[in-house]
């Protein structure tokens, strides 16, 4: 899947069926959003990073 | 924009499943995950606590482990690794795949110049050397 995901940058996105479902800036917020959307389906939990990523 | 990094499909599997995104860190004693994420997971966070120290300074850890699972081009691989759950805010995003429990499995071949890296699982059994 290629997508820009641009508009969210910095935010956690949740992903099902190629679609973005849910974005935000807490992951358990996304996460329970998307899954009420997406009953039984796969989620794709992940944090679009900025420009440079670096490690803690 | 194009953001270019190793970073590999991972499915995590705790009391719950997620289909996440692990980023091979060779940099990394262990691999570690955010704690957001974790209590996604349900993960068991009764382990022993400490802190870890990265490039940005201190973390407070807690020790759990994950099954992880991930698919190649001709195969698939599923195993329990241990993880360091951290508290950092703002979350990192992603998973840390790191040398203990991951690296250690495979012989990993990075050429960033074809933007392009490749697992092959290391048979090779630990024995005395000399």
């Amino acid at each position: 899947m290629n997508a820009n995901l641009s508009d969210y940058i910095g935010k956690w996105i949740a992903i099902c069926d190629d679609k973005v479902v849910s974005e935000g800036k807490e992951a358990k917020k996304v996460y329970s959003e998307a899954e009420k959307k997406c009953k039984n389906k796969r989620i794709l939990l992940t944090k679009v990073p900025g420009k440079h990523t670096m490690i803690f | 924009m194009t953001i270019r990094c190793p970073i590999l499909p991972i499915v995590l599997k705790g009391k719950r499943t997620l289909d996440y995104i692990g980023l091979l860190d060779s940099g990394a004693d262990v691999s570690a995950i955010d704690m957001s994420v974790a209590e996604i997971l349900d993960l068991d966070l009764s382990g022993e606590s400490d802190k870890s120290e990265g490039i940005g300074g201190m973390v407070e850890t807690i020790e759990s482990s994950v099954n992880l699972h991930f698919s190649g081009s001709h195969e698939r691989f599923a195993f329990r690794i241990p993880v360091l759950v951290m508290d950092t805010d703002p979350d990192l995003g992603m998973m840390l795949l790191g040398r203990e429990g991951f690296f250690d499995k495979f012989v990993a071949c990075f050429d960033d110049f074809n933007q392009k890296f490749t697992l092959k699982r290391n048979d090779q059994k630990r024995g005395r050397r000399g």
